[in-house]
């Protein structure tokens, strides 16, 4: 079993993909910052969408509300996937970006160096604090809810109507 | 004699302390180094165990109850969550350095290194050579091999050493910026490696993690629930004897 495993990994470490992939996270910040935040944002839709199957799979939640309980998962997965990724890139944006490190990092102006290190350190921590922290756990609720209240909403009238 | 007004000493003290703190913080951020997965896996639980409960008690509009529950359940869910991921993190990339270290990740003819143990011993026997070449090297730099050896390769290190290099390092100059340039390239590359293989390995546990989670999350969260129910009743009674007591005052004191 290990053997198998230390082979797969071996193939795994030494494929094209991989080896490319390597290469662009160590030359480039921002390709560093957008793997993160997609490893980050694929673990939770990957979540969301095991929690609609197994929604859907479980006989122990009746029929009428399985439907809705599955729309609520997959609203929530996507919101959090869009919400996530349109705040790193708009964080990200070079313009602000500058604007942020030209006033925060000015006295490292006699140091080009360190200046650029120190732009490219917080370029990175503020958009994934940005995505992770204030995006996802602020701004998805903050969207999610009026969304589900209008499904559940709408849940209910249908089962009026019927 | 001349006197400064006091708000001009506070503005000129202001500014200084804030001369200072950017100064701090531009270095901190430069010093920045080694950002994965580790960094999201803490970002994502500082979100579920402050940011949303923080959001709740202040925003939510429910009853008190609700919003002390929902409250709640999110710092539970958060430390079950980094139970699980921290350690598939930590073994997972211990067990990609070993195989890397013992050279079970290498494939001739392919042009990435990832054992970082060769690479680091290549620079040390380089690094000693030219110590015997200058005894001033071997004086400035026993603190920073130290270093090395217990805390690994920095940033900051990285720099420090390239200086001592360029200072002291004669002969040895060229051979030594290579050795620490591959050092350097070797122990990022398996750095990288690492995270991927412990994102997949996260990716591919996600079944198994929700799963427990599921099923050690209601069991916690009515344990809790207890205890708070157990300390509300305490509260109550607390509440129930003062309130004699009170009316037993009123009426002329405790007998």
């Amino acid at each position: 079993m290990i053997k198998l495993v230390e082979r797969k990994l071996n193939n795994f470490a030494n494929s094209h993909f991989i080896k490319k992939h390597i290469n662009k996270c160590i030359e480039s910040d921002k390709f560093l910052t957008y793997t993160l935040l997609t490893t980050s944002v694929s673990k939770d839709v990957f979540a969301y969408a095991l929690r609609v199957h197994n929604t859907m799979k479980n006989d122990e939640i009746p029929k009428d509300k399985k439907s809705f309980v599955a729309k609520m998962d997959a609203v929530t997965g996507i919101t959090t996937a869009i919400v996530q990724m349109s705040t790193s890139i708009l964080l990200a944006n070079k313009k602000l970006q500058e604007g942020i490190c030209k006033h925060l990092f000015s006295e490292l102006k006699d140091d080009p160096k360190k200046f650029k290190q120190a732009s490219s350190g917080f370029k990175t921590i503020s958009t994934l604090v940005g995505a992770t922290l204030i995006a996802k756990r602020i701004f998805v609720p903050m969207i999610a809810s009026p969304i589900a209240s209008f499904l559940e909403n709408k849940h209910k009238q249908k089962g009026n109507l019927k | 004699m001349k006197i400064n007004p006091i708000n001009n000493i506070n503005y000129k003290g202001h500014q200084s302390i804030l001369k200072s703190v950017k100064r701090a913080a531009g270095e901190k951020f430069a010093q920045i180094d080694q950002i994965g997965e580790g960094t999201n896996i803490m970002l994502d639980f500082l979100g579920k165990a402050v940011v949303v409960p923080t959001t709740i008690m202040l925003v939510s509009k429910e009853d008190k109850e609700k919003k002390e529950y929902s409250a709640l359940k999110n710092p539970v869910a958060a430390v079950m969550q980094l139970s699980m991921e921290a350690p598939i993190l930590m073994l997972g990339s211990k067990f990609v350095e070993k195989l890397a270290n013992e050279n079970k990740l290498y494939k001739k003819g392919s042009r990435i290194s990832y054992n970082e143990r060769a690479a680091k011993e290549e620079f040390i026997s380089i690094f000693n050579a030219a110590c015997l070449d200058n005894p001033t090297m071997k004086k400035n730099g026993a603190e920073l091999i130290e270093k090395l050896n217990k805390k690994g390769l920095s940033k900051s290190l990285k720099e420090e050493l390239q200086e001592l290099i360029n200072n002291y390092g004669k002969n040895f100059k060229k051979p030594l910026n290579q050795a620490l340039v591959n050092f350097d390239k070797t122990h990022k590359n398996l750095y990288h490696l690492q995270n991927r293989v412990c994102f997949a390995a996260a990716i591919i546990l996600t079944p198994l993690l929700c799963k427990a989670e599921d099923y050690f999350f209601p069991k916690v969260m009515s344990l809790l629930g207890k205890k708070s129910q157990n300390s509300q009743k305490t509260q109550k009674r607390t509440f129930l004897s003062l309130h004699h007591f009170k009316t037993q005052a009123t009426k002329g004191g405790l007998k």
